[in-house]
C-alpha cells in the first residue's frame, strides 16, 4: 500500500475519532473533488487533499486477478490520494429483476480491490440499481434493499471499509437523511454503514440542513454543489451557510467532496482553486459562529449578567445550577392514569370564520403537556415535573429539549408549524405509569394542588398539597450513573407515606413522613424518544409511508392482508370493525385514535397494551392517516 | 443636552417634542419583551418571552444599564407587577405566580402558585396580562386561543367542545374573560367577558379599568374598552364559561344583532391601519411627563405607533377620540414595531416601552424609552362632542383659524364572525359655523350629526401663533351617543 495514502488515512482515522467536544477547526476537514484520478496533481497544487473517483473505474471488478494486479501496481505508482469512491453498482437490487447473488459477488470483488487500492469509503448512491419499476410496492423494495445491505455489510466490515448510503434527488427509496438513518438503525453496523449527506440532493429534496445535525451519528461523508446548475461552490455564490452551520454543529470531521457539474465555461482546471477558497471561508465562518454559540452552551446560567436562555434552541443547565424551563412539553406516550387530573379535549369540527359555520374537516388535538416544568442538570439528566398532577412525569438523559419548533430561529422567532411542541433530545430513562405512586396515611393522592417551588442551593423543591398535607418533593440525579435519580418526599406533619412498588426502584423510608425512592434507568425506554421528522415535511401519503417505515409499523401490521402481531391494515379505511361490545366503521376518527390512543379499542384476538404510543406530531399523524387510507 | 453625545442609533427625536432612546439589553438575551414594571426603589423588571425576568436600575445613558437575572422559569410571562421590592406578581401561561426574593440577595428563591384556575389548552395564543386593582388584588386579562394552533389532548382545567369552535376560541375555562384575584380569600373570580385578545389591562388614576382588543373576528377594528363588572364585550366564545349562559346553546350561533344588544360598545374605536393595527398595552400619561397629562395611550403591537386617546363624557358615559401620539419608524428616530407593554419611571417622566413580535410580521423587538424633549407640539389636545358638532382645544394658541380647511366624514364599523371589517356608510359631512372661542379652542358644527358613528375630522392649514404646523391632521371621534 502506498505510504502516502497510509499516512493520510491515519490522519483521517485519528481526526474522525476525536470527540466533538473539542472545537472544530478547519484542519479537521479534508477537501476533494469527484472526478477522474488524473486530476489529482492539478487540484493538489491548490490545496485539495484527494480525488473521489468512480468505484467501477478504479476497482475494475471485471478484470481478472492478473490484469487487476498490474492495474493496481501502475495506480499505486502514481501516488494519487483516493480515500473514497462513488458510482458503486448497477446490478438491479430491488424489484422483480433483482439479483442479490450477482450483487454480492460483485460487491465482494469491489471491496477486496478497493481495500488494496487504499480506498476507505464507498458511496452507495447507485439509483439505477435500487429504483423499483413503476407501481412496484415501495415497502417490498425497501425490504429487498435492506436484505441486500445485510448481505454486503459484513463483507465491507471484514475489509475495514465504510459504506455511505446517499439519498438522491428523485429517490423514492431513500429520499432523506432520515430515511437513510432509519436503514442504518435497522442494520445497526455503526462502524461500517453510514450516510453521505449531499447538500445538493438535500436542497432538491427539501431535506432540511439541520438534519445533518439531527442524524450526525450516521453521517460519514459529505458531497456538495450549489443548487442551480449543480455548479461547484463559489460559482453562483449560493449561500450554503445553513449546511455548513449544521455540519459544524454535527461535530462531523473528515472528507468533504465537491460533486458538481463542471460544464463549460466552468472547468476543474480553471475553477477548482476558487471553490476551495470559498468552501474554506464558509466553513471557517460556520466554525466561528459555532464557537460563539457553544461559548454560551458551556457556561449556561452563570450568576447574574446573562439570561438563563439565549437564542440557542438547545438550552442546558448544569448539575450545580439546573435550568428550570417552563414551556409546553411533549407527551411521550404517558398513560391516561398518569394524567388523571387533566381534562380531555377532543376532535373539533373545522370552523370557517369566512362563512361563519363549520366546514368539512376536523381539528385534532396534539399530544402535549400544558403546565409542566422541565428541569435540566446538564446533558446527563433532565426531568419533567407536572404542576397539574403534582408528580414526576418522565426523565431523560443525553440531551434536553430542542426548542426550535416553539421558539423558532433567532432571526424570525416564529413557531415552525401547527404542532409547535419542543422535541425531546436524548434517551428516555423513566416514564411514570399508572396512578400517583404515593399514598398519605394509606389514602391515594386526590386532586393534588400545586403550591409552588423554592430554590435552595440552586435546586428546586416542589411544594404541593393533597388531603390538607403539604408535601415537599425534590428530584436529585445520581452523580455516578447517568439517568439514575432519587426522588424525595417529606412533610412537616406526621403523615405516613406509602409508595407503590415499581420496577427499577429502591425505596428508603427512614421516617414515616420521609420517603426517598431511587430509580434506575429503564432500558426498555431506550427507543421512546425518536427523532421526529421535521414538521415542515409536506403532509402527503408519501410522507405517511415514510413514517410508517420509520417507526417500523410493518413489524406488526401487514398491508397485504397477512397475519402479524397486530391486525392487517389492508383496506382498513371504511371497514366495519367488531369489538366485544360494539361495531364501528374504521373512519378517519378511528384511524387517528388508533395512532394517538392505540389502546383505546382492541380488535378481538389481539393483545391489549401491545402497541406503544409513538411521539408523532400533528402533521405526521395526518400523513399517516392519509397513508392508511390509501392501503 | 447631554443626549446629543450618544451614538445616533440609540436616540431619536419626534420633531423636538419627544426623545426616543434605545435601551441596551443584557447580552445574548433574545429581546422579546413580554412585560415590564418598576418597583418602589426604582428598579425596572423586564420579563422576556423565553424564561427570564431581569432587573436593573436605569441610568441616564440608555446603553449602560447593569442588568441582573432576577428570576427564571416563566412560560411567556405577559404580565408583571411589583407590590413591594423583592416581590413580583407574574401572569404566565399556566398560572399567576408570586415570586419572592426571601433572603434579599437580589435573586428570587420562592415561586408560589397563586392560581392556575385560568385554563390552558396548549394553544400558543393563551397569554395572560395583569394589573393591580388598587386594593391589593389584581385583574387578569385571559386571552383566547387561535385557530392557527392546536389544543392538546390533555388540558389544564375544564374543556368545552363548544368553546373550541371558531377562529379565536375559548376551549378552556375563563379564556376571553377578565378575572379578579383576591389575595385575602385567594379566590379567582370572573369579572367581565366577551374579549378576543385583550393584550394589556390597565387601571387608571380614577380607578377605571381599561383593555384594548385586537381587530379580528367580532372586532371590525381594534377597540378600547372601559371594563365594567359583569359586562359583555361582544366576542361570543367566552360565554361558554358563563354559568348564566344556557348550557345547550352555542354562542357562535347567536345572531349578530343579538350580540350587539348584549354587548357594551367600545369607548373608542381605533380605526384599523389608519391609527393602530393591534392594540396592546394601555397607560395614562402622568402629570410630570410634560404634555397631555391624564390622557390614555394605546400601544400598537403591529406598527411603529402609539395611539393617544382623548376621552369625553357624554350623558354620564365615556366615549371619545383618538389620534397619533407617535407615528414614526425607528429608522426615522421613532419606534420599532411590535409595541407591547408600557411602564413609567417612578418620577413619571419616562415611558418605557417593551416590544416583541410573536411569530408574525417582521422581527421588531427590544426596549425603548420615551421622554418629553421640551418643545410642546401644536396639536389638538381635546376633542369633545357638542349639541351641534365638536369642540376642539389645541395645545398652543391658534394663528389662522379662518384660513384652515376643515373637513369631516362619518362612517360605521359592524362586527361579525368575519375577520375585521371595513368602514361602512362613509358620508362626507357639512362643516360650518367654525367659531373661535378663545386662543386655544374653537367649535364646529357638523351636519348630519348621528349617534353610533365614527367621525373623522381633518384639519389643514392650521398653524400655531408662532407658526408651528399642526402635528396631527386627522382625529377620529367615536360617538356612541349624542348629547341628550
Amino acid at each position: 500500500m502506498n505510504p502516502t495514502i497510509n499516512r493520510l488515512l491515519a490522519i483521517l482515522t485519528v481526526t474522525l475519532s476525536i470527540s466533538s467536544a473539542t472545537h472544530t477547526s478547519i484542519d479537521d476537514f479534508q477537501f476533494g473533488i469527484c472526478g477522474k484520478p488524473e486530476i489529482y496533481p492539478t487540484i493538489k497544487a491548490s490545496g485539495f487533499h484527494y480525488v473521489e473517483a468512480s468505484t467501477k473505474l478504479l476497482t475494475k471488478p471485471n478484470l481478472n486477478d492478473q490484469a487487476f494486479a498490474s492495474h493496481l501496481k501502475s495506480h499505486l505508482k502514481k501516488q494519487y490520494q483516493i480515500p473514497v469512491t462513488n458510482s458503486f453498482i448497477s446490478i438491479p437490487l430491488v424489484g422483480p429483476k433483482k439479483d442479490h447473488s450477482s450483487g454480492l459477488k460483485y460487491a465482494t470483488t469491489v471491496f477486496e480491490r478497493a481495500k488494496k487500492l487504499g480506498v476507505k469509503k464507498i458511496v452507495f448512491g447507485s439509483q439505477g440499481s435500487r429504483t423499483p419499476p413503476d407501481h412496484y410496492d415501495l415497502q417490498t423494495a425497501r425490504r429487498e434493499f435492506v436484505t441486500f445491505l445485510k448481505l454486503i455489510v459484513p463483507e465491507a466490515q471484514k475489509r475495514g471499509l465504510v459504506i455511505c448510503l446517499e439519498p438522491l434527488t428523485k429517490d423514492n427509496l431513500m429520499p432523506t437523511l432520515a430515511s437513510a438513518a432509519a436503514m442504518c438503525e435497522e442494520i445497526n453496523a455503526p462502524q461500517t454503514l453510514g450516510i453521505t449527506a449531499d447538500f445538493w440532493h438535500m436542497m432538491n429534496n427539501n431535506d432540511e440542513a439541520d438534519n445533518i445535525r439531527k442524524f450526525a451519528k450516521h453521517i460519514k461523508h459529505i458531497h456538495l454543489a450549489e443548487q442551480k446548475g449543480r455548479t461547484p461552490p463559489g460559482i453562483n455564490n449560493q449561500d450554503l451557510s445553513a449546511y455548513w452551520d449544521a455540519l459544524v454543529a454535527s461535530g462531523y470531521k473528515g472528507l468533504i467532496s465537491i460533486e458538481a457539474s463542471w460544464r463549460s465555461p466552468i472547468s476543474i482546471k480553471t475553477h477548482h482553486a476558487r471553490s476551495l477558497q470559498v468552501m474554506k471561508k464558509d466553513l471557517q465562518k460556520a466554525i466561528q459562529k459555532s464557537k460563539s454559540q457553544t461559548g454560551s452552551k458551556i457556561t449556561p446560567h452563570p450568576e447574574g449578567r446573562i439570561s438563563s436562555v439565549t437564542y440557542n434552541n438547545n438550552p442546558l443547565g448544569t448539575p450545580q445550577k439546573p435550568l428550570i424551563l417552563r414551556t409546553y412539553l411533549p407527551d411521550p406516550g404517558l398513560d391516561q392514569q398518569v394524567l388523571a387530573n387533566h381534562h380531555h379535549a377532543g376532535p373539533s369540527p373545522k370552523y370557517s370564520p369566512a362563512v361563519g359555520r363549520d366546514v368539512p374537516g376536523t381539528y385534532f388535538p396534539i399530544n402535549g403537556i400544558p403546565a409542566a416544568i422541565a428541569v435540566n442538570h446538564g446533558k446527563g439528566f433532565s426531568y419533567a415535573w407536572d404542576t397539574t398532577e403534582c408528580r414526576l412525569l418522565y426523565t431523560w438523559s443525553d440531551g434536553f429539549l430542542d426548542m426550535h419548533p416553539y421558539w423558532g430561529t433567532s432571526d424570525q422567532g416564529n413557531r415552525t408549524g401547527f404542532g409547535y411542541l419542543p422535541s425531546l433530545t436524548g434517551t428516555m430513562t423513566y416514564m411514570a405509569k399508572g396512578n400517583h405512586p404515593l399514598t398519605l396515611n394509606s389514602q391515594p393522592i386526590k386532586s393534588p394542588k400545586f403550591l409552588g417551588y423554592s430554590i435552595t442551593n440552586n435546586q428546586p423543591t416542589f411544594r404541593w398539597k393533597s388531603q390538607d398535607t403539604t408535601i415537599h418533593t425534590t428530584i436529585t440525579p445520581s452523580p455516578k450513573q447517568n439517568g439514575k435519580f432519587t426522588i424525595t418526599h417529606h412533610t412537616e406533619n406526621s403523615t405516613v407515606f406509602g409508595h407503590a412498588n415499581l420496577p427499577h426502584t429502591t425505596i428508603n423510608h427512614p421516617l414515616p413522613n420521609h420517603l426517598s425512592i431511587t430509580i434506575s434507568p429503564n432500558p426498555n425506554l431506550k427507543n421512546q424518544i425518536k427523532s421526529t421528522t421535521s414538521d415542515s415535511e409536506s403532509i402527503s401519503i408519501k410522507t405517511g409511508e415514510k413514517l410508517f417505515l420509520k417507526y417500523s409499523c410493518q413489524m406488526c401490521h401487514t398491508i397485504d392482508g397477512g397475519k402479524s402481531h397486530g391486525p392487517t391494515l389492508q383496506k382498513l379505511h371504511g371497514k366495519k370493525r367488531k369489538f366485544s361490545d360494539t361495531t364501528i366503521t374504521a373512519d378517519e376518527t378511528y384511524l387517528r385514535e388508533s395512532l394517538t390512543h392505540p389502546n383505546a379499542k382492541i380488535v378481538p384476538g389481539y393483545q391489549p397494551n401491545y402497541m406503544p404510543k409513538f411521539p408523532l406530531q400533528e402533521s405526521e399523524i395526518t400523513s399517516l392517516v392519509l397513508y392508511l387510507k390509501s392501503l | 443636552m447631554k443626549f446629543f453625545f450618544l451614538p445616533l442609533i440609540l436616540t431619536g427625536f419626534i420633531k423636538g417634542h419627544l426623545l426616543i432612546e434605545d435601551i441596551t439589553l443584557p447580552p445574548k438575551t433574545p429581546p422579546e419583551i413580554g412585560a415590564l414594571c418598576f418597583d418602589e426603589l426604582g428598579q425596572l423588571y423586564v420579563a422576556t418571552r423565553r424564561n427570564d425576568i431581569f432587573v436593573t436600575t436605569p441610568t441616564k445613558a440608555p446603553d449602560n444599564f447593569k442588568w441582573k437575572l432576577f428570576a427564571s422559569g416563566f412560560h411567556n410571562a405577559c404580565g408583571i407587577y411589583s407590590p413591594k421590592p423583592g416581590q413580583l406578581l407574574v401572569s404566565q401561561m399556566a398560572e399567576l405566580t408570586e415570586v419572592i426574593d426571601s433572603d434579599s440577595d437580589g435573586v428570587a428563591d420562592t415561586y408560589n402558585n397563586l392560581s392556575n384556575q385560568i385554563g390552558l389548552s396548549g394553544n400558543y395564543h393563551e397569554t395572560n396580562a395583569l394589573c393591580p386593582d388598587g386594593k391589593g388584588g389584581f385583574f387578569i386579562a385571559a386571552g383566547t386561543a387561535s385557530h392557527n394552533g392546536p389544543t392538546f389532548w390533555n388540558t389544564n382545567q375544564p374543556y368545552s367542545a363548544t368553546g373550541r369552535r371558531g377562529r379565536n376560541f375559548s376551549s378552556v375555562q375563563w379564556r376571553g374573560w377578565v378575572m379578579h384575584y383576591n389575595p385575602t380569600t385567594q379566590d379567582l373570580t370572573p369579572f367581565a367577558k366577551g374579549f378576543r385578545m385583550h393584550n394589556g389591562i390597565f387601571l387608571d388614576s380614577k380607578k377605571r379599568l381599561w383593555c384594548g382588543d385586537n381587530q379580528g373576528d367580532f372586532r371590525a377594528t381594534s377597540p378600547l374598552y372601559l371594563v365594567k363588572k359583569d359586562h359583555f364585550y361582544g366576542h361570543p366564545s367566552s360565554l361558554v364559561w358563563d354559568p348564566k349562559f344556557p348550557k345547550d346553546q352555542d354562542p357562535l350561533n347567536l345572531p349578530q344583532d343579538k350580540l350587539d344588544q348584549m354587548r357594551t360598545p367600545a369607548t373608542v374605536l381605533i380605526p384599523h391601519k389608519a391609527m393602530n393595527r393591534s392594540c396592546a398595552d394601555v397607560t395614562e400619561i402622568p402629570k410630570n411627563f410634560g404634555i397631555y397629562p391624564g390622557q390614555l395611550l394605546v400601544a400598537d403591537n403591529n406598527g411603529h405607533r402609539i395611539t393617544r386617546i382623548m376621552l369625553d363624557e357624554v350623558n354620564g358615559e365615556l366615549q371619545g377620540a383618538c389620534t397619533h401620539f407617535i407615528n414614526q419608524p425607528k429608522e426615522k428616530g421613532g419606534l420599532r414595531s411590535g409595541n407591547n407593554r408600557f411602564t413609567w419611571s417612578p418620577d413619571g417622566k419616562q415611558l418605557y416601552i417593551g416590544q416583541t413580535v410573536r411569530g408574525w410580521g417582521k422581527l421588531a423587538e427590544g426596549l425603548q424609552r420615551i421622554s418629553f424633549a421640551g418643545k410642546i407640539p401644536f396639536d389638538v389636545e381635546t376633542l369633545k362632542l357638542t349639541k351641534t358638532g365638536f369642540h376642539l382645544r389645541t395645545t398652543l394658541p391658534i394663528k389662522n383659524l379662518s384660513q384652515a380647511t376643515i373637513t369631516a366624514t362619518s362612517f360605521e364599523y359592524r362586527d361579525s364572525h368575519k375577520y375585521g371589517g371595513k368602514r361602512l356608510n362613509t358620508k362626507k359631512l357639512k362643516v360650518s359655523e367654525i367659531t373661535q372661542i378663545d386662543p386655544h379652542s374653537f367649535t364646529i358644527a357638523i351636519d348630519p350629526l348621528d349617534p353610533q358613528k365614527v367621525y373623522s375630522i381633518t384639519l389643514k392649514n392650521l398653524n400655531s401663533s408662532d407658526n408651528i404646523p399642526l402635528f396631527n391632521r386627522t382625529f377620529y371621534y367615536t360617538a356612541n351617543q349624542l348629547i341628550k
